[in-house]
């Protein structure tokens, strides 16, 4: 009796595993795709080689030397691999396969074209120009009849561009077309938006009203070094005077200050702010959200519309606060206004929207329209296409 | 613009209201009162869009939709007639109507991905 217990239990948990994996299966990996795909390349090549002349050091004016110095760069690649479950909208043209480069539209709008699970987890490595990166996507939603739950990661390694992002939505679902959503984003930024160290610390001033730091002096800073000469022009007799800069290695890099400011300082510009922001962490916040989605299709007709409104509650959970877009207009030539210690600082809006329409007017008339619009912070980012097609 | 986009909200609104229970992937049983004990349920398919349409209510979409026998299943997809599952002269659907709805359904779902 024991035994046939025995048997029967195990053969009621095997079933009831084989039920649950069934379960999980069908709802988390049905459908699914692994892949790895690249692609390969012709690198830029200008349009135009570029050359540079040696001359003799002991000779200025001797036939020179023509060297070609045109940057010949190594193919262009792209590898990557990943999974991905996302589904398309039935306007969206099936491809035969995923290489890891589609943009569907079901990432961008608050729901997605089924219900229940939605993944991408890309990684990949490209060389551009000679430039290796590594940039990545995960993204995991959930969308039901009355929620939706999303957590992504974006980076873009060629352009510095980092994101994370995870929210929690109750969805209202109005009618068979149309939904609205009200939840919660954290959203995350590497930048710090409109904090210009170079510009703080050149406009800062004493107390008698001159400058703290004359814009030369950044030269210094990075160890280069000028002293005074005079030029005499022989044709005049004009005799003047300016500064030689050398750098670090103590080669000559400038023949006077407006040559040094033209040639060297943006660059100096650029290491300082690139210092100064690297000195901050990234920031963090959390806001409310609201959204709407309105989906609508027939193989004649088809109008998506969705748009999302991140509103002006913005709390900072990570990051120093002075720096971050709330503080935005907290800078001046005075440095830091303390705009925290009065109030919550500026708060802002934050938008996307998507417009997706097609119609077949007749069999050989068509018009179509695909947009969207994302303003983030300071990014604003507009992608549009619109046409007609006459079939002859 | 706004007569443009009134004209567009007209003509998804009418075509719309009109074949609303063929939206997206739709499951719908057409039957009467008189079979009734022929009828099953559609809870299997709740996460997809389900309707109940009887003889007595919705006589001209019975029209429109050619139904010959009592009860029908029609599974509807963006518009278009997917399948659809007739009863027998015994007035009874067959025992697979279930399985049936569900294979072509899981063909839909696979061909968004």
């Amino acid at each position: 009796m024991k035994k046939l217990i025995t048997i029967l239990l195990i053969l009621l948990t095997t079933n009831v595993n084989g039920q649950v994996f069934k379960k999980i299966y069908d709802e988390v990996f049905k459908y699914s795709t692994i892949y790895v795909a690249g692609d390969i390349k012709e690198a830029y090549e200008s349009k135009y080689p570029d050359y540079f002349i040696r001359t003799n050091p002991d000779d200025l004016y001797a036939v020179p030397e023509v060297i070609d110095e045109t940057v010949y760069h190594p193919f262009d690649y792209r590898l990557g691999f990943g999974i991905r479950r996302l589904a398309r909208y039935d306007y969206e043209v099936k491809q035969n396969y995923i290489d890891g480069s589609e943009n569907m539209v079901g990432i961008s709008a608050p729901t997605g074209a089924v219900k229940g699970f939605e993944y991408l987890f890309h990684f990949e490595k490209e060389r551009e120009r000679s430039q290796e990166f590594e940039n990545s996507r995960y993204f995991l939603r959930h969308t039901g009849k009355y929620h939706i739950v999303k957590i992504e990661q974006r980076k873009q390694g060629n352009v510095d561009f980092e994101y994370q992002s995870a929210e929690v939505r109750f969805k209202l679902p109005i009618g068979k077309k149309l939904s609205i959503s009200i939840g919660a984003i954290a959203r995350s930024h590497q930048k710090a938006y409109g904090y210009n160290p170079i510009e703080l610390w050149l406009n800062e001033l004493d107390d008698q009203g001159n400058p703290e730091n004359y814009w030369y002096t950044l030269g210094f800073e990075y160890g280069y070094t000028d002293h005074y000469t005079s030029y005499t022009d022989y044709s005049t007799g004009d005799v003047f005077y300016d500064w030689i800069w050398r750098d670090p290695d103590g080669e000559i890099v400038a023949y006077g200050d407006r040559d040094f400011r033209d040639r060297v300082f943006g660059d100096l510009m650029n290491r300082f702010n690139k210092e100064k922001w690297a000195e901050l962490d990234p920031f963090m916040e959390v806001a409310p959200i609201i959204g709407a989605d309105f989906y609508h299709y027939r193989s004649k007709f088809w109008l998506h519309a969705y748009a999302n409104w991140i509103l002006p509650y913005h709390h900072y959970i990570k990051g120093n606060e002075d720096f971050s877009y709330l503080h935005r207009n907290g800078w001046g030539l005075q440095g830091h206004n303390q705009m925290h210690s009065e109030g919550s600082g500026d708060q802002w809006s934050d938008y996307q929207g998507g417009l997706i329409f097609g119609w077949k007017i007749s069999k050989t008339l068509s018009l179509f329209f695909e947009g969207e619009y994302v303003k983030f912070w300071d990014s604003e980012i507009l992608n549009s296409s619109v046409g007609i097609n006459y079939k002859l | 613009m706004k007569k443009i986009i009134l004209i567009i909200s007209i003509l998804i609104s009418g075509y719309s209201y009109s074949q609303d229970f063929k939206d997206d992937i739709s499951i719908v049983q057409f039957s009467a009162g008189f079979v009734k004990d022929s009828e099953i349920k559609l809870t299997p398919f709740k996460v997809y869009n389900i309707y109940y349409f009887k003889m007595e209510d919705k006589g001209i979409i019975f029209r429109e939709e050619k139904i010959k026998y009592l009860p029908t299943i029609i599974l509807y997809h963006n518009g278009k007639e997917i399948t659809r599952v007739e009863s027998g002269i015994d007035l009874k659907l067959p025992e697979n109507c279930i399985e049936v709805i569900n294979k072509h359904i899981d063909k839909l779902i696979e061909d968004k991905f």
